[in-house]
């Protein structure tokens, strides 16, 4: 989607555009990670944080956006990473390395859209 | 106005140790990594736009493969926003296996639901006065 941002202090987004040069990323790519971060940082998370392939997930993911785009990535005993064209097979070479969990996403595909409504349908007498 | 015939392809008994009864549906989930598999009743619940909610245990149990943190979903709810955990599974239901999650809530008792994110890739009839809910194919005959 396409947003536009007023208000921007002019000297936070010079310092901005350049860093993102310099490290070779569009503008936009490194606002999109920016963002992820900030809400990574501000996260009412911290269960799931706790665990330690989604900690390293989390430190990977800039690194697993740009190499593994459309491919299924997992990441394993706290920081191994592993990627595969397809969801299936990305479960098989698991399995085969003995791996009992990990964390594994889609990378740059959104699947699942936003939340939406629990509207307490489980909640009975 | 065209009138469409749908034939029953399967069907499942409310749950009658619910008053009122609930329609559910038979789950069996399997773990992507290990193959491990669990059965369960779920309940169909057009109120939560999400996928299968299971509890706490099942969710340790099955989830293998978590999706990242910053990809769970968050959900309205009457007393606000409640972020659920989601893990990558292979699903039977209703006749079909597929890929699909599971979720549950960081913190916090539920139950085993069927969302509607599953709900839309079937033909599901309530038969109320029945008890009983029930898959539907579309045939070809039209009036």
């Amino acid at each position: 989607m396409d947003v536009i941002i007023r208000g921007v202090r002019s000297r936070l987004y010079r310092e901005f555009k350049g860093r993102a040069a310099s490290m070779g990323l569009k503008l936009g790519e490194a606002l999109q990670e920016a963002i992820a971060r900030w809400l990574e940082e501000t996260s009412p998370l911290p269960l799931a944080m706790s665990n330690q392939n989604q900690l390293a997930y989390a430190k990977m993911r800039p690194e697993i956006s740009r190499k593994y785009h459309g491919k299924y990535a997992a990441v394993y005993d706290g920081g191994k990473l592993i990627a595969s064209q397809s969801f299936e097979d990305l479960a098989d070479k698991l399995k085969e390395l003995e791996v009992k969990r990990a964390v594994v996403c889609h990378v740059g595909v959104d699947e699942s859209g936003e939340g939406g409504e629990w509207l307490w349908g489980s909640i009975e007498r | 106005m065209a009138v469409g015939f749908y034939r029953t392809l399967e069907c499942a008994d409310y749950d009658v140790g619910s008053q009122p009864e609930r329609p559910a549906v038979d789950v069996t989930i399997f773990g992507p990594i290990t193959g491990k598999e669990r059965s369960f009743e779920a309940a169909i619940d057009t109120g939560f736009s999400g996928f299968i909610l299971v509890p706490h245990e099942t969710y340790e149990d099955l989830s293998e493969l978590e999706v990242p943190a910053s990809e769970f979903l968050i959900y309205s709810t009457v007393t606000g926003p409640v972020t659920l955990k989601r893990a990558r599974v292979i699903a039977l239901t209703l006749g079909k296996r597929f890929e699909t999650f599971i979720e549950c809530p960081l913190a916090g008792t539920t139950r085993f639901l069927l969302g509607r994110r599953i709900l839309r890739e079937f033909n599901v009839a309530l038969l109320g006065l029945e008890r009983r809910c029930c898959t539907l194919e579309a045939s070809n005959r039209r009036t």
